[in-house]
This record gives structure tokens, C-alpha cells and sequence, in this order.
């Protein structure tokens, strides 16, 4: 018996730790493909610095996960209601069990190699989070240095106070 | 490890691309607290995507007020409507005003729109594009379900800021149910500015009783999608309606359509000369126990039935082949439906034999019960490409008799197959070459 030969690319972290990765997953990777599908017959793997090992692997998990599974079709009903609730359990706790800067990471490296289907569920995990906090209690649970003076804060405060209950 | 040290970038250096699309997720309160967290977050609440859609619903825009005889009610705040419409109304590209039977308050917001979009010499909202507006014309008191269309302030309120709205092209205003003596002037306050701009125009129950629009035609030029409820239309309007570019006309009945008799066969029939080009659907939708009115020889393509307590039968199929053999294309059963178990109840022999009469029918969706036996021999009709069906309502039966073009070895695979749902969709799946399946309830609500 032989091996049957999956055509792989090679992507570099930041650590300098080389991954290989199968092409059909990587064809989530929306606008990278064609990029990568040059690189694919290269021996030097592309280097992308802004994303860590640690999050490279969980995209991968990801990427595998979600293979055989199409995105919902995204239609105009579907953007119009815009609810949080379509994340499903799995997802759900793949984004949330590393702790919120694991989250970051993984949303910024999801921007970075444009996977839709990923940066949606995040964005939708992110607003979970942010429901129903008060400001202070979310630059607690995200870690953000609160820059306003008070002054500006009041201001803020005030200036839309048309959305408030 | 993360990177997320003290000079690596945080949770306020996201590009403005992902807060967008984070902001459209919450409600305007949650996007409010969220931007007094740093001003990066701040600077993220102005970004136009994020207000794409406004909906307004019953609590919107409103502040507790104490009324003497009904406790504390919600009253739309003018001050509220007008800095949200002077803060975020230029982004505004969709705009949603759902019914609510806070009467007052729909109309309040309407003025307030209207003053708005008046005021300015530049029209303040340029990228709205789609209007919905649905008017609550039922609601319950002591008596009962009352229904009542609209009329009065509030139709004078609606008229004057449709005739304030400029470069619309998808317009909705349902279930106004007017009065025959309200109907004048109403479809020309809506093509007062938006006569060229309007594509897509649907006016579902705009009168409570048959009425034919044959106005439509002279309000709207570039008009290429019209969905209202067939007591609007009669021979006179479908005739006029070809002769414009008109391509599709939805005709849909919901629990609050009146009875309405078709468009004769002659008038259909001339349509389809005159406008080779205009596809007409027929829908049937919400809690209604009427049937689905058959339009004769219409030059259909789609039928949608999206009522509970409305099965399949013989003979509603029967007039569909009869009438829209050579048209259809797509035939979808959206509700969940229950029906009986026993072959001559389910509805198996009649989408078969749909399947069989209509060439050039690709799409079919069908919620209620059916046999997996059933199932394979629509996929080996092959004229379908796409089927489907609930896992939830199939049973796991052979049960149809062998019909005398069938060779035995066929009818026994057949047969074979159906007595598992594994090899059903395996059978299938060689039929498609593709991958099928049975869709979960969820999967088929989500269709």
C-alpha cells in the first residue's frame, strides 16, 4: 500500500515553528489560496509573524473541525436578524475555554488569513461577552485601560444617551 | 503563551473591519455601553456599518411614562428619535418599522422621520435603500381578535413621509388594509420621489376587500418585482402589468387576505405572450384556512406553501400539473406539516407524479411524511436537482407496488435501499453524484 500524497503548504509562526498544513483545509483561508497554491510546490514555508504557534494550532483544530461543514447560506433575512444564538455549543466553547486574550489572538489571526466562517462565530462570541456588562465590567473581562478623562467620559456618556432604556 | 503583553496589542487595537461586525451583533444600548469603554470602542460606534439596519420595535426610542389609568406605559421620546436620526441616521441603509400596536408611538415616529428627512436641504438619509413598514392590523381586547386597517392620522402620517422618501428600491408596506375609500393616492405617495428608483415593491393586504391596483402601472417605471395578495389583481392589471418590465409577480395569500377569484385563463394566456419574461409564484402563508387559489395557466414557476394546516392532496396537485406543467420549477412545502402514516393518506403518490409531469421542475422541498421509498424514486425521476426532505418525517417503508415499466432487478434495488435509511442516502447520493442528505428540522427551518 502507498501513501496517498496530500498536496501540504508550509506556514512559519512567530516562534519559528514551521506547520504543514493540508490544502483542503487550507482553502478556507479565503483571500491567502491563490498565494498560498503558488508557495505550494516551494520547499521555504511562508512566514507569518503576527500569529503564535498556540493559535496557528487551535485554527488548525478549527479549520479540520469545520471541513466537511458549509457555511449557513447567508442571505438577506439571515443578515437582518442578526442574532447571537447560531453559535453552536461546540464553537462556543472552543472560542471561550483559553480566556479572552487566546480569544484576541485567535480573531486576529482569523483577520489576518481571512477566514470567514471563524471571524464570524468570534465577533458573534465577543458580543455574547459584551451583553449585558456595564463598561466598567467589560474593560474588566477584556483587559482595556480605560483612556477617557472624566470629563470625556461624561461627555460620551451623554452624547447618545438616546440609546439608553 | 499569547502575545498579549504590556506593548503587544490588546482588545483596543482591533481593526475597525472586526468592531464593525462585533457592533452590528448588539442592540443600540449594549453598542452605547460598549463605547464608553475606550475610545477606540468609541470611535468604532460611529462606523457606518454598524447602523446598516435600523429596526424599529415596540420598546425603540421610548421612555417610561406614568399613565393615570394604565400604570407605566413606554412613549416613543421625540428628543430620543431625533438624535438618534441627526446622530447615526446617514448610515441608515435598511429601515425596519415592525408592527406594534402602540399606535401612538408608530405614528409619532413617523412624523418625526418625516420632519427629519424634510429639514435639511440635503436629504439626510442617502444610502437607505429598503423600507419596510407593516402596519399591526390586528389586536385583542375584551371582544376578541379585532382587525382593522389602517386610516386616518396614521395613513395621513405614513402617506406624507412616504412622499418624503427618496431613491428607495426595495419598498414594503404591508397590511395596511385600507378601506376602499383610502386606496386613492396611496401608491402615489410612494412614487411621489421613488417612482424610478423602486424595483421591488410589495404591498401584501394594502385593501381589506378586492380591489385591482391598476394605478401600479402608471406609478412605477423600473418596477421588477411586485408581491401583493391576489385580490389586488383582475385581468385588466396582469394584462398592463406585462406590457411594462416587470419579471416577477408574487402573488401571496396570508390569514388576512379576503377571498378573491382568479385572473381568467384568457388574460394569463395572453400575458405569456406579450411578456414571455414575467415569471409568476403563488404563495399561501401564515394561519389561514383558505386554499391555495389556482391561478388558471399562469405562466407559474414557483409555489410556495408555508401554512401549518394545509397537506398536500390529490387534488391541489392535480390542478397544478394541469395547469403549470410546462412552468414549474420550484415547488416548496416550508411549515412543518403532521399527517397520517398510511400510504393512501401520505401525500407520496402525489409529488411523484408532480415530479414526473413537470420538466423542467429542479427544486422541491416537501416537509411532510413520506416513505423512503418515495424518496428514492423522486431522485431516480432525475429531472430534480435538488430535493429535500426531513429526516424526522420519512419512515422506513417500501411501499410502493411494482409498476409494469420497472424491471424486477430495479424495483428489488429499489426496494432494497428503502428498508434503510444508510442505503437511501447512499442510493441517492450515486443518483446526485454528490453528497445528500436528509435534513435535520433545523437544517430545514434554516432552508
Amino acid at each position: 500500500m502507498y501513501k496517498k500524497i496530500v498536496p501540504q503548504i508550509k506556514l512559519e509562526t512567530y516562534e519559528k515553528e514551521v506547520f504543514e498544513i493540508d490544502l483542503d483545509i487550507a482553502k478556507k483561508f479565503g483571500k491567502l489560496v491563490p498565494v498560498l497554491q503558488e508557495l505550494l510546490n516551494d520547499d521555504k514555508p511562508l512566514t507569518i509573524k503576527t500569529i503564535n504557534s498556540g493559535t496557528l494550532k487551535k485554527i488548525i483544530t478549527w479549520c479540520t473541525y469545520h471541513k466537511g461543514r458549509s457555511p449557513p447560506p447567508e442571505d438577506d433575512d439571515n443578515r437582518m436578524k442578526h442574532s447571537t444564538e447560531e453559535v453552536s455549543s461546540w464553537d462556543d466553547k472552543f472560542l471561550q475555554e483559553d480566556g479572552q486574550a487566546a480569544l484576541f489572538d485567535l480573531i486576529s489571526a482569523a483577520h489576518t488569513l481571512d477566514i470567514d466562517g471563524l471571524l464570524d462565530v468570534a465577533c458573534k462570541v465577543v458580543a455574547t461577552m459584551i451583553k449585558g456588562k456595564a463598561p466598567e465590567e467589560i474593560r474588566k473581562v477584556f483587559n482595556i485601560k480605560n483612556d477617557f478623562t472624566q470629563q470625556e467620559e461624561d461627555q460620551v456618556r451623554k452624547e447618545n444617551d438616546w440609546c439608553e432604556d | 503563551m499569547t502575545l498579549n503583553g504590556e506593548n503587544q496589542p490588546g482588545w483596543e487595537d482591533l481593526p475597525e473591519i472586526i468592531f464593525e461586525e462585533i457592533y452590528s451583533y448588539l442592540s443600540p444600548k449594549q453598542r452605547h455601553l460598549a463605547s464608553q469603554v475606550c475610545s477606540t470602542w468609541y470611535a468604532a460606534f460611529y462606523s457606518p456599518r454598524v447602523w446598516e439596519t435600523f429596526v424599529l420595535e415596540k420598546k425603540s426610542l421610548t421612555r417610561r411614562r406614568f399613565n393615570f389609568f394604565k400604570g407605566i406605559q413606554r412613549e416613543l421620546c421625540p428628543r430620543k428619535t431625533q438624535m438618534c436620526l441627526y446622530q447615526v441616521g446617514r448610515y441608515f441603509k435598511k429601515m425596519n418599522i415592525m408592527p406594534s400596536i402602540e399606535y401612538f408611538n408608530v405614528y409619532e415616529f413617523l412624523r418625526i422621520l418625516q420632519a427629519f428627512l424634510s429639514f435639511y436641504e440635503d436629504y439626510p438619509m442617502p444610502l437607505l435603500k429598503t423600507f419596510h413598514f407593516i402596519f399591526a392590523c390586528e389586536s385583542f381586547d375584551i371582544s376578541g381578535r379585532q382587525i382593522h386597517g389602517t386610516g386616518g392620522k396614521m395613513l395621513e402620517g405614513l402617506k406624507s413621509l412616504m412622499e418624503a422618501l427618496r431613491g428607495v428600491k426595495y419598498f414594503t408596506v404591508n397590511q395596511l388594509m385600507l378601506a376602499n375609500d383610502d386606496l386613492d393616492g396611496v401608491l402615489e405617495s410612494v412614487s411621489k420621489q421613488c417612482s424610478q428608483s423602486i424595483i421591488r415593491l410589495e404591498i401584501l393586504d394594502f385593501s381589506s376587500s378586492p380591489y385591482p391596483l391598476t394605478a401600479i402601472v402608471n406609478c412605477f417605471e423600473n418596477l421588477q418585482t411586485l408581491v401583493l395578495g391576489p385580490h389586488n389583481v383582475d385581468d385588466e392589471v396582469v394584462l398592463l402589468l406585462a406590457g411594462t418590465v416587470l419579471t416577477e409577480l408574487q402573488l401571496v395569500q396570508d390569514r388576512y387576505t379576503c377571498d378573491a377569484l382568479p385572473v381568467s385563463a384568457d388574460a394569463w394566456r395572453l400575458v405569456r405572450e406579450m411578456a414571455p419574461h414575467l415569471k409568476v409564484s403563488l404563495e399561501i402563508s401564515g394561519r389561514t384556512k383558505d386554499e391555495l387559489l389556482i391561478q388558471p395557466h399562469a405562466p407559474v414557476y414557483k409555489i410556495v406553501l408555508a401554512t401549518p394546516t394545509y397537506r398536500i392532496t390529490d387534488l391541489l396537485m392535480t390542478s397544478v400539473i394541469y395547469n403549470y406543467q410546462s412552468t414549474l420549477e420550484i415547488f416548496a412545502q416550508k411549515v412543518f406539516v403532521r399527517g397520517s402514516r398510511a400510504f393512501h393518506d401520505r401525500c407520496d403518490s402525489s409529488v411523484l407524479s408532480l415530479v414526473r409531469h413537470c420538466p423542467k421542475l429542479h427544486t422541491l422541498i416537501v416537509s411532510e411524511r413520506m416513505s423512503t421509498m418515495t424518496v428514492i424514486l423522486l431522485a431516480e425521476e432525475g429531472n430534480l436537482e435538488n430535493l429535500y426532505v426531513r429526516r424526522y418525517a420519512l419512515i422506513k417503508r417500501a411501499d410502493w407496488p411494482r409498476c409494469s415499466n420497472w424491471t424486477q432487478e430495479f424495483y428489488r434495488g429499489v426496494k432494497y435501499c428503502a428498508w434503510s435509511y444508510g442505503r437511501t442516502r447512499e442510493r441517492i447520493e450515486k443518483i446526485y453524484g454528490k453528497r445528500w442528505s436528509f435534513l435535520r428540522d433545523k437544517q430545514f427551518c434554516a432552508l
